[in-house]
C-alpha cells in the first residue's frame, strides 16, 4: 500500500490540477462564478463574492476548480492569487500576502504596487481567499471599511472569498460589508448525488460506511472511492481505510505516555465508551492511576466524556478513524472496524 | 446597452442606470454654484451616483476628484488621501514666481507625497498644523470648475472622533473644509456622501454651523420607469425574456424599487432561468431570497435591544403587515392598545426611542412621515415568520 494521505480538509494552497477536473460537484455555482470572472471587465469596480457552505460541502475544492479555470483559460486578463484566510490578521496582510506572491516586496504601499504590477502586466488580480471568517473575525469594522474602500476602486483586484458561515460582519446595518458581498450557498455534500460516484459504478453503502469515519468532505470521498477501487470486497474495506492514515496515526499513537495508550487501547474495543470502573477492569490498573490520564486526554480532545448515567460517565475516542487504527493496530482480536 | 448585474459596489459607466431626475437637480445646484450634502440609507446608490455625476461633469470639461475616506482613520491618512487625489487630478497650482516661502514649501512636500515619499506635514503642533490647512487652502486652483466629492466623511470624522483630542481635530477639518467652500468667488463645488447623517452628527457636536452652507440632496427610490428599465436592461444583458408584465409583477413584489433589490432579485432569477420568466419562477426566486438564512439574524439582533426588543417586534410586526409603512401616530395607537391612557407619554418615549434604533441599525426608514421596512425581502421574511 503506498497511500500515506494524513489530510482530510484541502487546503487552497496545496492546488493540485489533476483533483481538479475528477468531480463536477457544486456545478451551478461553479458555471455562476467562472462566467463572471470571464466577463468582469478589468476597468470596473469588480463584484465582491462570498462562497459560504458547512465544513466538508466543497468550498475550498469549488475555489480550486476556479484557480484552475483563471490560471489556465483567462490567462490573459486575470492572475489568480491563493490566500488562506487563517493567515490573515489586518487588511494590509491581504496587500502584503498578494504582493509577494507577485514578487514584490510588502509594506506600507503594497496596493498600489499591486495596481502597478495589474497596469503593467495588462492583467487583474483575483483574489482567492479561502476561509475569510478568520480575517472578518480578527480585525474590527475600521479595518474592513479600509479593505472595501480598496476593494471599490475602479480596476481593485477581484475578490472570491469562502466562509463556513454568514457573519455579522456582512449582515450587520452597520457592518463595512453589510450587503456587499453576492453570496452563493453551497448544500451540503451527499455522496449519493456526485455523479462521479453514480456513473463509476460505486457501491453507495461501503461508501457511506467508509465515509462514517471522516469528515464529510471531497478530499475524504477520494480516499473513499480509492478504497473501493483497490479493496475487492468489503471486509478488507477498513483495513485500507486504516492504512491510509498509518503514520499520522501511528505518530500520534506514538507521542504519548504508556498509561495514555493502554487506556486508549481499552477504549477502542468499545463502540459506545467505557466508564472509569469498566476501564480500570479492562486495563487492570488500580485506584488513582486512570482518572488523571483521563483529565488530561480530554483536554487533548483525545477522548471525551459524556453525561453521567447511570454507569457513571462515559469515556469514548474522539477521532472516529483514530479509534479505527486502534482497533487495527493494538487490539489483535479485532478484524474489521464495524 | 449591456448592463452587468453588480450586487453591492458602485456601479460605473453603462451599468448605471436611471436618475434621471436626480441628476438634473444636481446638476441644477452644481452650476449655480452650490456644495450639497447627500445622505441617505445603504445600498440606495449614493456612491454609484456620485460617480456618475463626475463623469458628467468630467465631460462638461470640469476637473473632478473622488475622495474615498473609508480607507483612513487619521487626520495624516486624510492629507495624504487629499493630496494625492488632488495632485492628479489637477487641482493644485502650479509653482510660480513670487510665491511665497511657505507655499513653495508646502509644494515641495506635495510632490513629494505623490511620488510616494513618506512626509511629515509637522501636524503635531496647533500653529504648524494651521499654517499647513491655510497655505493648502491657498494653493487650490478656485478659478476653474471643479467638481469635489467626499465619500463617507461621517464615517471617518466618527472614527476620527475617539481618538487623542479628536473633537479638537473634527472641528478642525470641518472648518477647514467650510473655509474651501467660503472662498470669494471660488469655482469648487462639493459633494459629502454618506450614510450615516452629517447633520446628525455635526448637530451633536455643536459644530452644525460647518455645513450650513450644504444644500442637502435626497435620494429615494428609482421611478417606475427607471425600475422597468433597469430590469429590462438586465435581462436583455442575460439574453432572458421577461414580459411588461412580469417585470411589473416582479417590481410590485419589491415595492421599493432601489437598484440594489432589482439586482439582487434579478439575480436570482437569472440563477433559476431555464427558458422562460414566469410568475411563479418570481414567486420562487423572490421566496428563495425571504427565506435565506442570514435574515434569521436579524431577529436574533433584537435581543441586545433589552426593554425595548418587545415593542420592537410589535412595530416590526405591525409593519411587515404594511407594505406601504405607517404613521407614527397608527404606531403609537398600537403600542397602546390596552395600556392605561395616562401612560400615554411614557409610550411615546419608548416609541421615540424603539424608531431610532430601528431606523440607526436599518430595519426601518422615514420617507416623509411614514415608515417601512428597508428591505422588502426583509419585511416579508418578518411576516412569514412572525405574523402569517
Amino acid at each position: 500500500m503506498q497511500t500515506r494521505l494524513p489530510i482530510l480538509h484541502e487546503t487552497l494552497l496545496s492546488y493540485d490540477i489533476k483533483t481538479r477536473e475528477v468531480l463536477d460537484i457544486n456545478e451551478e455555482a461553479y458555471t455562476a462564478l467562472s462566467s463572471y470572472l470571464s466577463k468582469e471587465d478589468v476597468t470596473k469596480t469588480a463584484q465582491p463574492n462570498l462562497i459560504v457552505g458547512e465544513s466538508g460541502c466543497g468550498k475550498t475544492f469549488l475555489m480550486k476548480r476556479l484557480y484552475g479555470i483563471v490560471k489556465e483559460n483567462m490567462g490573459n486578463t486575470l492572475h489568480p492569487i491563493v490566500i488562506e484566510g487563517k493567515s490573515l490578521f489586518s487588511t494590509d496582510d491581504i496587500w502584503n500576502q498578494c504582493a509577494l506572491y507577485l514578487n514584490m516586496e510588502g509594506g506600507n504601499d503594497s496596493f498600489d504596487a499591486i495596481l502597478k504590477w495589474q497596469e503593467t502586466n495588462s492583467r487583474r488580480v483575483v483574489l482567492f481567499v479561502d476561509n475569510v471568517q478568520y480575517y472578518f473575525e480578527r480585525t474590527d469594522n475600521t479595518e474592513q471599511y479600509g479593505l472595501r474602500g480598496k476593494l471599490n476602486r475602479s480596476g481593485a483586484p477581484i475578490i472570491i472569498a469562502s466562509s463556513e458561515k454568514v457573519l455579522p460582519a456582512f449582515t450587520d446595518y452597520d457592518a463595512a460589508f453589510f450587503d456587499g458581498f453576492k453570496i452563493t450557498y453551497l448544500k451540503p455534500l451527499t455522496i449519493s448525488a456526485v455523479k462521479e460516484i453514480k456513473d463509476g459504478g460505486y457501491d453507495i453503502n461501503r461508501l457511506e460506511k467508509i465515509m462514517a469515519y471522516m469528515p464529510k468532505t471531497i478530499r475524504s470521498m477520494f480516499i473513499a472511492m480509492g478504497i473501493l477501487d483497490k479493496s475487492e470486497d468489503s471486509t478488507n474495506d477498513f483495513a485500507f481505510l486504516s492504512d491510509c492514515f498509518f503514520s499520522h496515526y501511528q505518530e500520534k499513537f506514538d507521542v504519548t505516555s504508556t498509561q495514555t495508550q493502554r487506556i486508549l487501547s481499552a477504549l477502542s474495543q468499545s463502540d459506545s465508551g467505557f466508564t472509569l470502573s469498566e476501564i480500570r477492569e479492562i486495563t487492570g490498573q488500580g485506584n488513582g492511576k486512570i482518572s488523571p490520564y483521563l483529565k488530561l486526554m480530554i483536554d487533548q480532545k483525545l477522548i471525551s466524556k459524556e453525561a453521567k448515567t447511570s454507569r457513571g460517565g462515559i469515556y469514548s475516542i474522539v477521532d472516529p478513524l483514530f479509534k479505527l487504527w486502534l482497533r487495527h493496530n493494538t487490539v489483535t482480536t479485532s478484524k474489521n472496524g464495524d | 446597452m449591456c448592463i452587468s448585474n453588480k450586487i453591492g459596489p458602485p456601479v460605473e459607466g453603462e451599468d448605471f442606470f436611471g436618475r434621471e431626475k436626480e441628476i438634473r437637480k444636481a446638476n441644477r445646484l452644481l452650476d449655480s454654484n452650490h456644495s450639497l450634502l447627500l445622505s441617505a440609507p445603504r445600498r440606495i446608490g449614493k456612491s454609484s451616483l456620485a460617480k456618475r455625476l463626475i463623469e458628467e461633469k468630467k465631460q462638461q470639461g470640469w476637473k473632478c476628484v473622488y475622495i474615498d475616506l473609508e480607507e483612513t482613520t487619521t487626520e495624516e491618512g486624510f492629507l495624504r488621501l487629499v493630496i494625492e487625489a488632488f495632485k492628479k487630478n489637477g487641482i493644485w497650482k502650479q509653482l510660480t514666481e513670487g510665491m511665497s516661502k511657505g507655499l513653495v514649501s508646502v509644494l515641495d512636500r506635495i510632490e513629494k507625497v505623490t511620488i510616494g515619499g513618506v512626509v511629515d506635514f509637522n501636524i503635531g503642533k496647533r500653529e504648524e498644523q494651521e499654517d499647513l490647512y491655510k497655505n493648502l487652502k491657498e494653493l487650490i486652483k478656485h478659478d476653474e470648475d471643479t467638481f469635489i466629492v467626499v465619500d463617507e466623511l461621517t464615517l471617518f470624522l466618527g472614527i476620527l472622533n475617539k481618538s487623542e483630542n479628536g473633537a479638537e481635530k473634527v472641528a478642525f477639518i470641518l472648518n477647514w473644509l467650510r473655509s474651501l467652500r467660503q472662498v470669494s468667488k471660488t469655482n469648487v463645488r462639493w459633494l459629502f456622501c454618506g450614510s450615516v447623517g452629517l447633520r446628525n452628527f455635526t448637530s451633536a457636536m455643536n459644530l452644525g454651523f460647518t455645513i450650513n452652507d450644504l444644500m442637502e440632496f435626497g435620494l429615494g427610490e428609482l421611478s417606475r420607469e427607471e425600475a422597468e428599465g433597469l430590469l429590462s436592461g438586465l435581462c436583455k444583458s442575460e439574453d432572458m425574456e421577461m414580459s411588461e408584465e412580469l417585470i411589473n409583477y416582479t417590481l410590485e413584489k419589491l415595492h421599493w424599487n432601489i437598484p440594489y433589490f432589482i439586482q439582487v432579485i434579478f439575480s436570482k432569477l437569472a440563477e433559476e432561468y431555464e427558458d422562460e420568466v414566469t410568475k411563479e419562477s418570481i414567486d420562487i426566486a423572490y421566496n428563495k431570497l425571504c427565506s435565506e438564512n442570514y435574515l434569521s439574524t436579524w431577529s436574533e439582533r433584537l435581543s441586545e435591544y433589552r426593554e425595548y426588543e418587545v415593542p420592537a417586534r410589535q412595530m416590526l410586526k405591525a409593519l411587515s403587515t404594511q407594505s406601504a409603512g405607517l404613521e407614527r401616530e397608527a404606531m403609537l395607537n398600537i403600542l397602546m392598545t390596552g395600556q392605561d391612557a395616562s401612560k400615554v407619554e411614557e409610550v411615546d418615549y419608548i416609541l421615540s426611542k424603539v424608531l431610532e434604533m430601528l431606523e440607526n441599525d436599518g430595519y426601518i426608514l422615514k420617507m416623509d412621515s411614514i415608515r417601512t421596512f428597508r428591505s422588502p425581502l426583509l419585511r416579508d421574511y418578518w411576516f412569514n415568520k412572525f405574523v402569517q
